[in-house]
């Protein structure tokens, strides 16, 4: 038998050597519908002999045997094979795929037809992520995606925040990032460019083969493959500058040195003197004008540089890219860069085999905003007094003097001498393997990892501004995190069409994921020196945390002759992140559609060209609780003096709690989409309700059960979350003006419908006023605002007496909770007791947008092309913070220009209060706070011209197939009512990252403009 | 060859999948290796000591002998004069609610102590296993005195509940869910049960460290809570059991309240305060961080925020010198060698470092004499009076007597300054005086008045002669706090209602 094999093999050779002995050139012209199609793969079946067709549409092929068969493919068309006989000119008109709407949508484990898919899946093309010159992949989301909202941070290298279909717990709302099979929170670390596309799962339906971890949605990213045929190298770099303009007007030297004044003289709750104004009247700042944020803004360097290589032949395709980016920010002495790496390739190895790979390397580092003693860089700028200078005449740093008794910290000197770095390693890889063992049966097994390294290095170094401030110690603090995820995947997929009509595809899966996450921390004191950035006699610490999760899944999806589709899944995972039977869950769910265009009435209807409906429910969940959290833990330090000496007592500080487990989302998603004249206009409408239960809460202990820590996660509350996903799109892609635009509008209603035995809980610490900002309660929105309501300031005392009683003035020496002269701020007395107590809060807000929108516009004219994409967020309440910053009046810090206007005198009608000084009741919680945060913002405008192919011809030897250059503003305007420097605003996230409330601005750095121009050249 | 090929490939594949899918444990137990936790815990003697020194901790909060622990008994009673201060006014005025920190603070710290006597007792098998090898370093006796502690101060945070708020929801296992309050009968059963377990299991005080429980100080506990239920003969053999212990001659008196004298003959048991303290842990007072200090010294003489009412001084005889190591008032020499003159009003001397030194500090580190021997004596005689054995009963009253030469009762000279010993009557007017002088700022006066049931007579007006408003069938218990009351659902599904009468 082998003999025979080895004789066929000779002949075959000695048969293909006689073809290639007549060998051919073949040339022709790829068209459609009479254009031609530049930029086509024409290859040879069976060999890595290709061509693309140039501008004009022709390709030459040489060395074709005669009976070798062309291959002619190109994106949106159908492939058509010919086979050459003999030919020497092959000209092909391409038929366009009339599916060729019809994208292939990434599914979790697999893929499936646009049209066949029932459940909630947006996906973001490649195109439209690269447009948004940002550095987080995240970012490129605003605006892309019905049902997906994106708040990014104003400074480099900032998290953002991504919410899919609004925010359903009160813990980690981030979706579930999955890159080529791989699971990651590193975005920060990919190369937008080396993306080929985005997936975003909405509904239960889809999400759910993600299971435990799915509930806040999943993020499905694809990165560059390779195509057969020639290879292609694509370069795109843009350099651009930021800036943000937008200032508090604060008062200058001259208004501040009297408002001083006036607060010096000021006898009923002044309190406070600036000595250096008050001991000599003649001071006037000495001609200093400092304007603290103009000294901190800056025009801040923007710039990038990508590189991408792929190709392939039947054998294998490749995709390589390697980038650099970096960012500075609009904040003095803050930056991101970021370098990368990242390769695809996927190997036939026989026809039934396959194997490949893909591997992305991101190397970051970050310098974020420095705060100083807890204070955002916002909250010095503002208060420093502008007659202090930044640096004294020798070039050392000022500073504020016991006489000034202005506490703030020169915030360029905080900047200089204090340094966070942050760089992160990262690896996001798998091998893969895929084998079909019979027809329409394929097995695959994924290897994956990712593996994160972090370096944390803080620097706080001895410093003295000459005044009120200064640091002997240099503190080095060094934290080292590395994580390393790998993800086995195996699966088993069938996909068979029966009898024509019933199309079957059936997936099983096996994974495990391994986790192990290791951080060190060191940390040193020393009034040695502030030159040497590394640990010297330092203390450390370290902490360990494994987890595993293994999972079995299974999906059908079936349609009766893409009419009627028909797709469920179940996924039980197990987790130890809990503990015993609370380890194991099952995530199934099931969704309907019915394609109606595709029945006889409609079919080939003259205007009716697309009209689906689908509906569908599944159960996911959420997993994201600390480790270990279930566990009892024994703290060291109950200590007690024994023989004299203090003995470390050890006993429980928190309680055992073994029933905790995963957040349950069960979500329904019922919607249509309607295509019109040819898909020239399209429209789609999902409604969708999450209920979501076990909602993880940290609820108070029973005094009686004597837990020290006094709180106890259960899974007690529940959220709903409901609204509507609505996309519309008009097409016009033809002639010599293309256009098209897409538009979306996301509602997002989330009620709170239990708090477990708590009546509210209270959270989001805001330190200047030293409270919590928003509250949890059933039925109401979640994380509302709660407080007082501002009627403004009691002009006289008669009115203080009118409106609550005397018993309510200071000095009255009453029991009255409030006590308030004229001058203070008057809030409502809501229950009408005759006094101002905690009864009177009420809602004071709702930062939860009534909806959120996007409008994507696109055009070509002849060489130039056009691309805007405008987002709006409407109907939203924030907590301005700045508002204490430039109004509260308890010290003699710099304030806003509006302290000009306040109370002075009885009768003054005004809505700033007196200055009081100390912590006071002007400066609660109260609707004084609350502005509507709705904007409209210009997120992107750019123009582009391509050189005309005939233009490149001359160049290169014609190499250069594209050659693109385009200019490009990002945030070019803002349309808003909001006071403060950005509407929206960056999340902030609580020592155990989470953000506690939403739409609280602290203070953080706005979003710059940016311009830029930009280049892309194809070869 | 292609076949051949195919043929290895789908064997390895379908090799690997039965091996992935088959052989694959499903088990995703991961250890916790960054905290201690209880599975990897007691097996060492370090382990047991650590465990066991916690049981004391809570004492120390400011629910208990930081502050209110103090504050309360003493208000309540006809001992002091309280200042206006919020933490003294609304319990000597009767009109504590459930919302204050008084109430809620003070059960609190009560069950996080009972919650560390549970984590030693839940554990006792694991203990006594650990105690047969070798290598654990630590003895079966060991195992049973540190389970004696865990008994005696379950027992002892009962008790401070039970004399507070009646019946209370008995946890004898941890857990967090609510339960519902027990009688009073039930609760002082446990505490008796408790006490007496843990008189069998403790060392004696020579055999264990200083600040720990003892088998004495045990059978000293139980005799007290069990002539507070009238059980006075089991009361009388328990108070057998108390041996080791004496009354400190007069030159000695004093140790009785100083720092120096700690750990004396006479002391039984004591909350220890060593003056350590990180300012963080102070005012926290979860129990936890280095927080060895008591407010008592400072709030009492210091700041005068309790200061001994007339009826108290004039209880005193006028040659008893108790009253002069008791109270200082102006013009008083105090401080070692009488070097200083008071100049502070009339203000306790007890326990407020004036001993020793001129000046009070906050950072407080004398001891909590919270049983001492004189009480054991007067306690005796109590119970030999109740048996109905007076002479008996005037015979260890007069050990009091005896150690500063003051007339014995009985004697003329005590039949004419007015305490007769005739009549059973007499005898125990006899008791009550001396108790009053002997233990005064103690924290039982207002006890006491309940057990003998003159409350309502000697509670009924204030130092200024004004109502203090006190209701025998309200005062003699707090008000649960809200917070229990709230949270805990099953508080009052039991016989007994979730609030006490009257809040």
């Amino acid at each position: 038998m082998k003999i025979t094999l080895l004789k066929q093999i000779f002949f075959t050779v000695l048969v293909l050597s006689g073809v290639f002995l007549q060998a051919q050139t073949v040339t022709g012209k790829v068209t459609s519908g009479g254009q031609p199609l530049p930029g086509a793969n024409v290859i040879v079946k069976g060999t890595t002999n290709g061509f693309s067709t140039d501008f004009d549409g022709n390709y030459i092929l040489e060395n074709v045997a005669n009976d070798a068969t062309i291959v002619v493919s190109y994106t949106g068309f159908l492939t058509q094979e010919v086979p050459v006989n003999g030919q020497s000119v092959i000209n092909v008109v391409l038929e366009e795929d009339l599916n060729a709407l019809d994208e292939v949508v990434v599914v979790g484990y697999g893929t499936q037809k646009r049209s066949e898919v029932t459940t909630a899946i947006s996906t973001v093309s490649g195109k439209d992520i690269r447009e948004i010159p940002v550095a987080d992949v995240a970012q490129t989301l605003q605006g892309r995606a019905a049902g997906v909202s994106v708040i990014n941070g104003g400074s480099p290298g900032e998290k953002t925040a991504v919410r899919i279909r609004g925010l359903g717990t009160f813990g980690d709302g981030d979706p579930l990032y999955v890159i080529d099979g791989v699971f990651t929170n590193s975005l920060n670390n990919i190369d937008p460019n080396s993306i080929k596309k985005i997936d975003v799962l909405k509904d239960a339906a889809a999400a759910s083969i993600y299971g435990s971890r799915a509930s806040n949605g999943v993020v499905i990213i694809t990165t560059n493959r390779g195509a057969i045929g020639k290879t292609k190298f694509q370069v795109s770099s843009y350099i651009g500058t930021q800036s943000s303009n937008k200032r508090y007007d604060v008062l200058n030297t001259s208004q501040y040195v009297q408002y001083i004044k006036e607060i010096n003289a000021q006898t009923d709750g002044g309190g406070t003197t600036i000595n250096v104004v008050n001991d000599d009247p003649n001071f006037d700042g000495n001609g200093v004008e400092t304007d603290w944020q103009d000294e901190f803004f800056r025009n801040a360097g923007m710039s990038n540089v990508s590189f991408n290589a792929s190709g392939g032949t039947e054998k294998s395709t490749f995709s390589f890219g390697a980038s650099t980016f970096s960012q500075e920010g609009v904040y003095t002495d803050t930056k991101f860069n970021r370098h990368t790496f990242n390769a695809n390739s996927q190997f036939n190895v026989t026809n039934k085999f396959r194997v490949g790979e893909t591997v992305s390397l991101g190397f970051t580092d970050r310098v974020a905003p420095q705060l100083s003693d807890g204070r955002e860089p916002l909250f010095n700028l503002l208060a420093s007094a502008p007659y202090t200078r930044v640096r004294n005449p020798d070039g050392s740093f000022s500073g504020s003097t016991d006489a000034d008794n202005n506490n703030s910290r020169n915030q360029l000197r905080v900047q200089d001498s204090d340094d966070n770095l942050t760089r992160n390693t990262t690896i996001i890889g798998s091998l893969y393997g895929e084998y079909d063992i019979v027809e329409g049966l394929t097995f695959r097994s994924q290897l994956g990892v990712d593996i994160f390294y972090s370096q944390i290095d803080n620097i706080l170094r001895a410093y003295d501004e000459g005044g009120q401030f200064s640091k002997a110690d240099t503190n080095v603090t060094k934290i080292r995190n590395n994580q390393v995820q790998t993800i086995f995947t195996n699966s088993l997929n069938f996909k068979k069409t029966i009898a024509e009509k019933h199309n079957l595809d059936i997936t099983a899966v096996y994974e495990r994921l391994d986790l192990r996450f290791e951080s060190v921390l060191g940390a040193s004191t020393t009034d040695i020196s502030s030159q040497i950035p590394e640990l010297l006699n330092g203390v450390s610490s370290s902490r360990a945390e494994d987890e595993i999760l293994i999972s079995y899944l299974a999906r059908v999806n079936y349609n009766y002759d893409g009419k009627y589709l028909f797709s469920s899944s179940i996924r039980r995972d197990k987790s130890s992140r809990f503990f015993g039977d609370e380890q194991e869950g099952f995530f199934p769910s099931a969704s309907i559609g019915w394609v109606a265009s595709k029945e006889g009435f409609l079919e080939n209807h003259s205007i009716i060209s697309n009209l689906k409906f689908t509906g569908s429910i599944g159960s996911t969940g959420n997993n994201k609780i600390q480790r270990n959290t279930f566990a009892q833990a024994l703290g060291l330090t109950f200590n007690y003096p024994l023989n004299g000496q203090l003995q470390s007592g050890t006993g429980p500080t928190t309680a055992q709690n073994l029933d905790l487990t995963w957040e349950k989302s069960v979500k329904q998603n019922y919607g249509f989409e309607l295509g019109l004249v040819d898909n020239k206009y399209t429209f789609s409408l999902d409604y969708y309700n999450n209920n979501n239960t076990d909602v993880l809460i940290d609820q108070p202990t029973i005094p009686s059960a004597g837990v020290p820590s006094g709180v106890i996660s259960t899974n007690a509350a529940e959220i709903e979350v409901s609204g509507f996903d609505i996309t519309f799109g008009y097409n016009d892609w033809e002639g010599d003006f293309k256009w098209n635009l897409w538009a979306n509008v996301t509602t997002s209603d989330a009620t709170v419908l239990s708090t477990g035995p708590n009546d509210q809980i209270l959270r989001a610490r805001y330190d200047p006023l030293d409270t919590n900002i928003s509250r949890l309660a059933a039925g109401e929105p979640l994380n509302h605002f709660y407080g007082y309501v501002f009627d403004g300031v009691y002009s006289t005392n008669q009115d203080i007496i009118d409106d609550l009683g005397e018993d309510n003035l200071i000095g009255s020496d009453s029991n009255a909770a409030y006590l308030v002269q004229q001058g203070d701020a008057r809030y409502r007395d809501i229950n009408g007791d005759g006094d101002i107590t905690a009864e009177d809060r009420v809602i004071i807000g709702d930062p939860n947008p009534d909806f959120i929108y996007s409008l994507n516009l696109r055009a070509e004219y002849k060489n130039f092309d056009f691309s805007a994409l405008l987002v709006g967020v409407q109907g939203v309440d924030a907590f301005n913070g700045n508002i204490f910053n430039l109004e509260s009046q308890e010290n003699v810090l710099n304030r806003g220009t509006q302290v000009l206007n306040r109370w002075q005198q009885p009768g003054d009608i005004t809505n700033v209060p007196r200055f009081r000084f100390g912590r006071n009741q002007n400066n609660a919680v109260s609707t004084r706070y609350i502005e509507d945060a709705s904007y409209a913002r210009l997120r992107n405008l750019d123009v582009g011209y391509s050189f005309k192919q005939d233009k490149l011809k001359g160049i290169f030897n014609g190499a250069l197939t594209k050659v693109r250059f385009y200019v490009q503003a990002l945030n070019l305007f803002t349309i808003t009512d909001y006071s403060g420097l950005d509407p929206e605003i960056e999340p902030y996230y609580n020592a155990t990252g989470i953000i506690e409330g939403t739409n609280i601005d602290r203070g953080r750095g706005p979003q710059p403009t940016t311009f830029l121009t930009g280049l892309q050249i194809e070869f | 060859m292609k076949k051949v090929f195919n043929l290895k490939v789908f064997t390895l594949l379908a090799f690997a999948l039965c091996a992935v899918v088959i052989s694959c444990d499903d088990d995703v137990e991961v250890a916790n290796t960054n905290e201690l936790n209880p599975s990897i815990f007691f097996e060492n003697r370090a382990q047991l000591e650590s465990a066991s020194a916690a049981l004391y901790a809570h004492l120390q909060t400011p629910g208990l002998y930081q502050r209110y622990g103090y504050i309360l008994p003493d208000t309540f009673s006809d001992e002091m004069r309280p200042s206006g201060d919020p933490n003294f006014l609304p319990s000597y005025r009767f009109t504590l609610d459930a919302s204050l920190v008084q109430t809620s603070d003070y059960w609190a710290q009560c069950y996080n102590g009972i919650a560390k006597s549970n984590f030693i007792l839940d554990n006792e098998e694991k203990i006594r296993g650990n105690a047969l090898i070798s290598t654990s370093g630590f003895s079966e006796q060991d195992a049973d005195n540190a389970l004696g502690e865990a008994y005696f101060m379950r027992a002892l945070h009962y008790w401070l509940l039970a004399r507070r708020y009646g019946g209370v929801p008995l946890r004898v296992t941890q857990s967090v869910e609510g339960l519902p309050r027990s009688t009073e009968d039930e609760t002082y059963a446990l505490i008796i049960d408790d006490f007496d377990k843990a008189s069998q299991l403790l060392f004696s005080k020579e055999a264990t460290d200083e600040g720990r429980a003892t088998q004495g100080a045990a059978y000293g506990m139980l005799g007290k809570v069990l002539l507070f239920r009238g059980r006075n003969a089991e009361a009388q053999t328990a108070l057998s059991n108390v041996t080791g212990y004496s009354l400190l001659p007069e030159d000695q008196y004093k140790d009785n309240f100083n720092e120096s004298g700690e750990f004396n003959d006479e002391s039984m048991f004591e909350v220890v305060f060593s003056g350590d303290n990180n300012p963080s842990d102070t005012w926290a007072g979860n129990g936890q961080g280095i927080a060895e200090v008591t407010f008592h010294a400072q709030e009492y003489s210091g700041w005068g925020n309790a200061r001994p009412s007339q009826k108290m001084i004039d209880e005193f005889e006028t040659d008893d010198p108790r009253k002069a190591i008791a109270i200082l008032e102006d013009g008083d020499a105090y401080g070692p060698g009488d070097a200083f003159t008071n100049t502070n009003g009339t203000i306790w001397y007890k326990f407020s470092q004036l001993y020793e030194n001129e000046t009070i500090v906050p950072e407080g580190s004398t001891n909590v004499r919270f049983l001492r021997y004189a009480d054991v004596v007067l306690m005796k005689a109590e119970i030999e009076h109740n048996l109905g054995n007076d002479p008996v009963a005037i015979n260890f009253l007069n050990e009091l007597r005896n150690r500063f030469n003051l007339p014995e009762y009985g004697s003329a000279e005590m039949n004419a300054r007015g305490y007769p010993v005739n009549t059973p009557n007499n005898v125990f007017k006899a008791i009550v005086h001396e108790r009053m002088v002997e233990l005064c700022a103690e924290q039982h006066r207002f006890d006491d008045l309940i057990r003998w049931n003159l409350d309502a007579q000697e509670l009924e007006i204030d130092f200024e002669g004004n109502p203090r408003n006190y209701n025998p069938n309200v005062h003699r218990y707090m008000p649960v706090p809200q917070e229990e009351i709230d949270r805990n659902p099953n508080l009052g599904s039991g016989e007994v209602a979730a609030q006490n009468t009257g809040y």
